[in-house]
């Protein structure tokens, strides 16, 4: 097929369009995610889930939860979004206590369920001490305790929106708006042809 | 035969696609069955791509409904001696009471007198001591209490004839806290609650607990239709404050409906034929390089390119676009499969469900509207330009009308007024143009097929009914200027007919009300009892005042107007079909610099050049000069006979042409291009002066 120079100006117009809205999407796009801890705790006691998603722990990426039932296991959902996630910071309490850590789910948007292995919970601040029983955890915390923190070292299939997932994003785009440009050129030739 | 399958294979993906992206969902129910310690407030949200927000959401009560009557009519306050861990207090302080049948809040001090309560130095009610109890008669419908709420408050219950539900008053910033409670008592124990799930896609559903204090058991949650039950992973075993579904199979997607596929195979043969007609024009002047930028067509695309990036900063600033509860209403009717409304024109249900065939947003009208605003506006101007009207006189009004603060507002609204006034434009335009050919001795009429004369007919009668007085002007201005064979006139116009007929008597036959046959045969009834000069005398004082409404602001909107509308879609159960959508605007900078633009064009005397062109309507009256204005003559004809008959009309049901601008929003929009045809009308002249001469 012989292609002229506006056969090709379209081509080019089409292709970069689609990138562009490829590379949109990849920046746009901001999936849901949801952490579901089950926990017991010897009082009632406000826990605090930190999220990092590239700008380190900080109050802003937190959400607080309270459990105001004390020696019952009560499920805290916490949920957040965006296309990255480095780490996961949990303190269980702001005061001195008994916790147990029934299960730790990670539901990331698009992914399965993630249960995090609670023996790789890492005490990192006014923790005394951290048991694995097979089953649950149980934290005890120091009795000055004021800010009692444990680090989430497995995360699963954590997103990141790495350079790869944008070029990919962009060239599949590009892609589709090349096919569409070959449709309409073919259109073009041969659909007003008597 | 090649030809035939080109345009048959578009014609498929066309169908394809609208069938795909217009999907729907058979009616379901969310069905909660679980356990509570005490009955709980509890609000059921879904999201279907914007978050969670008060419009996609319902309230219910977990626990087992008791019979209404049965109780005292006491509302027991407690103060329970219990707090947040954060909290370092368990007071209870009541701000206000206001049951329903009061108009104001209960006067306080009337309650000191009770034991362990003291009313304190700011007018408040404290209850003194952990255990102590208020007691206030309940409202006939709901007692409403408002608490204080700060780092020192407490737990408090409120009983209601043994419905007692316990709330958290800490607040780490002191704040009113406002709870209310109706006659209906609940008991604690197992509960099933149903929510009715909405038509479209929702990505998540969480459940929540009104007050992070109350907790509930679940046994099990599960979807419910007539495809059957679905149950959905509960998470986690213990007592939960709220879960969140992120994943909500329903089996419940439907594609197919007669009625609704009958038009997606209209609108697909629609984009079919313009594409077609898109590529024939192409083709027919030479290629895509010509189009772009032979016969200076490059005046135009640069003059539609300006006016498209403009208006888009206004959808830019009021995401994502306009709405009244009209066009909620409207956009609902169009989102249903197969349903029409029987309360407005046909014409403009069938324009919202084409485009959210397109795109399900509210912004794909603004876009459209934009789209077609900026084509015709170009294309007039660059019509005119190519008729020997000096570039230069042309910029002003092209400036003029980028920049005009009611086109760009109106363009973003959901009103069928704005494609009314462009077909109204469009026809005043393409009388302009046939007086033009004929002026030139031009023997190429401007072409309108069977089809375009049809369906632009039909659009331009029966968007607004007040259209309807073009099913007799257009035709016979058509055949008064023999550039269109009769014969296709009296065919076209004879199918729109016949269809503007059909489509009313439907109307009123469904809608059990007959709203136009009502309305013209009062309005003729009162224009056969009232004086003819009179009338005339009344629309000729009221003709300059046409633009005045503008303080009415018919154009409003705030953070305020946002919620209303939202709550009024919720209140008439439209969000079952109406997604909600996120108004925030996607660029704080150019809204704040819009709206304060938009503020100041009502003020004197921008207003002149914004809402209130009143030195227009005069101008609009050189038509009457035949002989030296036939341009203005031509367009006026499509336009002045629409004035006349709308201020007949309102001037035959009420004295005062108090009425919304947006009526007037047509011959508005046409005013742009007024002075310019009066300068080619006065062009001409000149020309034949110096030619006689």
């Amino acid at each position: 097929m012989k292609i002229d120079t506006s056969s090709y100006l379209l081509y080019f117009v089409l292709v970069l369009t689609g990138g562009i809205l490829g590379y949109l999407i990849s920046q746009a796009n901001h999936p849901f995610h949801q952490i579901i801890i089950t926990i017991e705790s010897s009082m009632p006691l406000e826990t605090q889930l930190f999220y990092d998603t590239g700008k380190n722990f900080n109050e802003n990426d937190s959400i607080r939860k309270v459990i105001y039932e004390a020696n019952t296991p009560v499920v805290l959902d916490f949920e957040f979004s965006g296309p990255n996630l480095f780490g996961l910071r949990f303190d269980p309490s702001r005061s001195p206590a008994k916790i147990k850590i029934h299960e730790i789910v990670l539901l990331y948007q698009d992914e399965k369920p993630f249960a995090v292995p609670l023996d790789s919970l890492k005490a990192v601040n006014d923790i005394k001490s951290l048991h694995y029983n097979g089953e649950t955890v149980t934290i005890e915390t120091t009795k000055t305790a004021a800010d009692p923190i444990l680090y989430l070292t497995r995360l699963g299939p954590a997103p990141r929106l790495t350079p790869f997932i944008i070029i990919t994003r962009i060239l599949a785009s590009a892609v589709v708006a090349l096919g569409m440009a070959f449709l309409i050129v073919w259109v073009y030739r041969n659909g007003l042809r008597v | 035969m090649k030809k035939h399958l080109v345009f048959l294979s578009l014609f498929i993906v066309f169908l394809i696609y609208f069938v795909w992206n217009s999907s729907w969902h058979l009616p379901s129910q969310l069905v909660i069955k679980g356990q509570t310690a005490s009955p709980m407030a509890v609000r059921v949200n879904w999201d279907s791509g914007s978050g969670f927000n008060d419009m996609e959401s319902v309230d219910l009560v977990f626990g087992k409904s008791v019979a209404a009557n049965a109780g005292s009519g006491i509302v027991r306050i407690r103060r329970v001696g219990k707090s947040h861990p954060a909290a370092k207090s368990t007071e209870v302080w009541v701000k206000a009471l206001k049951r329903s049948q009061d108009e104001h809040p209960m006067d306080l001090k009337a309650f000191t007198e009770q034991r362990g309560i003291e009313m304190t130095a700011e007018g408040y009610l404290h209850l003194k001591a952990d255990g102590s109890e208020l007691q206030v008669s309940a409202g006939r419908g709901y007692i409403e209490f408002c608490f204080v709420a700060n780092e020192i408050a407490g737990f408090v219950e409120i009983d209601l004839d043994g419905d007692k539900r316990l709330y958290d008053l800490y607040a780490e910033q002191p704040q009113d806290k406002w709870l209310k409670r109706d006659r209906e008592t609940f008991a604690p124990g197992n509960f099933t609650a149903r929510v009715s799930l909405p038509r479209y896609d929702i990505n998540r559903i969480q459940i929540e607990a009104m007050d992070g204090l109350q907790a509930f058991r679940l046994d099990t949650v599960t979807i419910l239709s007539k495809k059957g039950e679905l149950t959905l992973p509960v998470r986690g075993k213990g007592l939960f404050s709220d879960i969140t579904f992120s994943e909500v199979p329903r089996n419940t997607r439907q594609f197919f409906h007669a009625i609704q596929f009958i038009q997606q195979f209209g609108f697909a043969a629609l984009c079919t034929h313009i594409l077609f007609c898109l590529l024939r024009f192409i083709r027919s002047r030479g290629g895509v390089k010509n189009v772009l930028i032979g016969q200076k067509r490059i005046v135009f695309w640069l003059m539609f390119s300006g006016a498209f990036l403009c208006f888009s900063f206004w959808l830019l600033a009021y995401w994502p676009g306009h709405l009244t509860s009209d066009s909620i209403h409207i956009w609902w009717a169009a989102k249903n499969p197969g349903y029409f409304l029987h309360e407005h024109p046909f014409i403009n249900i069938l324009y919202y469900r084409f485009l959210q065939q397109i795109w399900d947003n509210f912004a794909v009208v603004g876009l459209f509207q934009m789209f077609a605003t900026s084509l015709l506006g170009s294309y007039i101007f660059y019509n005119l330009y190519k008729n020997g009207l000096p570039f230069i006189l042309i910029i002003p009004f092209y400036l003029w009308l980028i920049t005009s603060v009611p086109i760009g507002l109106y363009n973003i609204t959901l009103w069928k007024d704005i494609p009314f006034a462009l077909l109204v434009v469009f026809w005043a335009y393409y009388f302009v143009r046939l007086r033009l050919t004929k002026l030139n001795d031009c023997n190429k009429e401007p072409q309108m097929g069977f089809f375009t004369l049809f369906f632009m007919l039909l659009c331009v009668s029966l968007f607004r009914y007040n259209g309807l007085i073009y099913l007799i002007l257009i035709p016979l201005g058509l055949a008064v200027n023999q550039r269109i064979a009769l014969k296709k006139i009296a065919v076209v116009s004879l199918l729109v007919l016949l269809i503007a007929v059909a489509s009313i008597l439907f109307t009123s036959i469904m809608a059990k009300h007959d709203f136009v046959l009502g309305m013209t045969k009062k309005f003729t009834v009162r224009l056969l009892n009232t004086n003819f000069i009179i009338n005339i005398n009344n629309i000729a004082k009221n003709y300059p005042h046409f633009f005045d409404d503008q303080n009415k602001y018919t154009w409003y909107r705030d953070d305020e107007f946002v919620k209303w509308h939202n709550a009024f879609a919720k209140d008439k159960k439209y969000n079952d079909f109406v997604k909600y959508q996120d108004y925030r605007p996607k660029s704080e900078a150019i809204f704040n610099f819009l709206n304060g633009f938009m503020r100041s064009s009502h003020i004197r005397p921008y207003v002149w050049l914004s809402w209130n062109p009143f030195y227009l309507l005069y101008l609009f009256l050189l038509g009457f000069f035949y002989k030296w204005f036939p341009l203005v003559f031509a367009y006026g004809y499509v336009l002045l006979t629409q004035t006349f008959f709308i201020l007949m009309f309102l001037l035959a049901f009420s004295v005062s042409t108090s009425f919304d601008w947006r009526y007037n929003y047509y011959l508005f929009l046409s005013g742009f291009f007024l002075i310019p045809l009066v300068m080619l009308d006065i062009k001409g002249n000149w020309q034949k002066h110096l030619m006689k001469a």
